[in-house]
């Protein structure tokens, strides 16, 4: 199986699928300034789904909830799925 | 053919001093019949401090009862025409979710026939409809502003153990332009949960005769139907069975409000 280096864009272009699928979010409201609550109108329901989503896309599975608490934007969560990438819990797109 | 301009005007004055005085008698409506029930509303809220247990599923049928007669007086201005309206009955331990155009749609509960219904709100009933927050207390009403998601879920399930059936506008709010909000999941995550139906409830033509803001009734006929019922196992395979079960009633109303009820089928 080839693969592919997760680069920024990549991460960026996952995130919005899976939003757009799961949360039914038009794409144009997709900017990494958007913040999650007030811009995107998701929830705190919405959020613990958005995780489950998030680690069904990118294959891995979060046990410290702890550092979603500092996430605002969707900026924030294109970086937090970076952090995971060059901590190697994500290593790379199958 | 066209109307000169000044026919229009007299036409359009005439429409305004109608809805004007619709507007008096339906508020004169609400107030006499609140303002007459009201000592009972409040016996009720005596006794269940006597017995608790005993009162909640009664005073849940009063409330329905005040919405059901409410319903009765304002039919010359409002009339409801409510398609199966004894499908809560078939199913009393399901989950009631109604589109929400206007704050009649509370009342209009009172068209279908499930009296021991309990309402999921937001806190400004309590506020504003202060000489009614303690029945609505009183009969186990939940204030989903007032407590953290997870213990809003497990308040619900204890009322569907209760017996009640649920209501909760899967918008949250009032539809500021008349067209479906996005929905939240809360509902569903509690169907989910319990494994019990979810009931779209469609309210149709209260945003046109009370929208958020105005100060007039503009009469018309309002028009319900439940739609179909939507089973929880139905979704089960799905990464997350309440989105997919939430996703599939918003497409039902969506094509409902699209594909109106032919008017011999009401």
């Amino acid at each position: 199986m080839k693969m592919i280096p997760m680069n920024n864009d990549v991460i960026a272009e996952k995130v919005n699928k899976a939003l757009i699928e799961e949360f039914e979010l038009e794409p144009e409201r997709l900017s990494p300034e958007a913040r999650i609550r007030d811009d995107l109108g998701l929830d705190s329901l919405d959020i613990v789904d958005m995780v489950i989503v998030l680690e069904k896309s990118f294959h891995f599975k979060l046990h410290d909830k702890e550092p979603l608490a500092t996430i605002q934007t969707l900026g924030d969560i294109y970086a937090f799925i970076a952090v995971l990438r060059d901590e190697g819990t994500i290593r790379a797109e199958q | 053919m066209h109307s000169s301009p000044s026919c229009v005007m007299r036409a359009q004055s005439g429409q305004s001093n109608k809805h004007i005085a619709s507007s008096i008698a339906i508020a004169a409506v609400f107030i006499c019949w609140t303002v007459l029930i009201l000592p009972c509303t409040l016996l009720i809220a005596v006794l269940h401090r006597l017995w608790p247990r005993a009162m909640c599923n009664a005073n849940r049928k009063y409330i329905w009862f005040y919405g059901y007669t409410m319903l009765f007086f304002l039919r010359p201005w409002l009339p409801v025409r409510m398609r199966n309206p004894g499908l809560a009955v078939c199913y009393p331990r399901a989950i009631i979710v109604p589109n929400h155009q206007s704050f009649l749609d509370i009342y209009l509960l009172g068209a279908q026939s499930q009296s021991n219904v309990c309402m999921v709100t937001k806190s400004w009933p309590y506020r504003l409809l202060f000489f009614f927050a303690p029945t609505m207390r009183s009969a186990g009403y939940i204030d989903a502003e007032s407590l953290p998601a997870g213990e809003l879920e497990e308040l619900c399930l204890r009322r569907l153990q209760e017996g009640a059936t649920l209501v909760i506008f899967p918008e949250g709010r009032r539809s500021q332009d008349g067209s479906l909000g996005r929905f939240h999941s809360g509902a569903f995550r509690v169907a989910v949960r319990a494994q019990i139906p979810v009931l779209p409830l469609l309210i149709r033509n209260t945003f046109r005769i009370f929208p958020p803001g105005s100060k007039a009734f503009a009469p018309a006929p309002i028009e319900m139907e439940f739609l179909d019922p939507v089973f929880p196992r139905d979704f089960a395979g799905a990464l997350l069975p309440h989105r997919a079960m939430m996703r599939h009633v918003r497409t039902q109303f969506l094509q409902r409000i699209h594909n109106p009820t032919p008017e011999n089928d009401v």
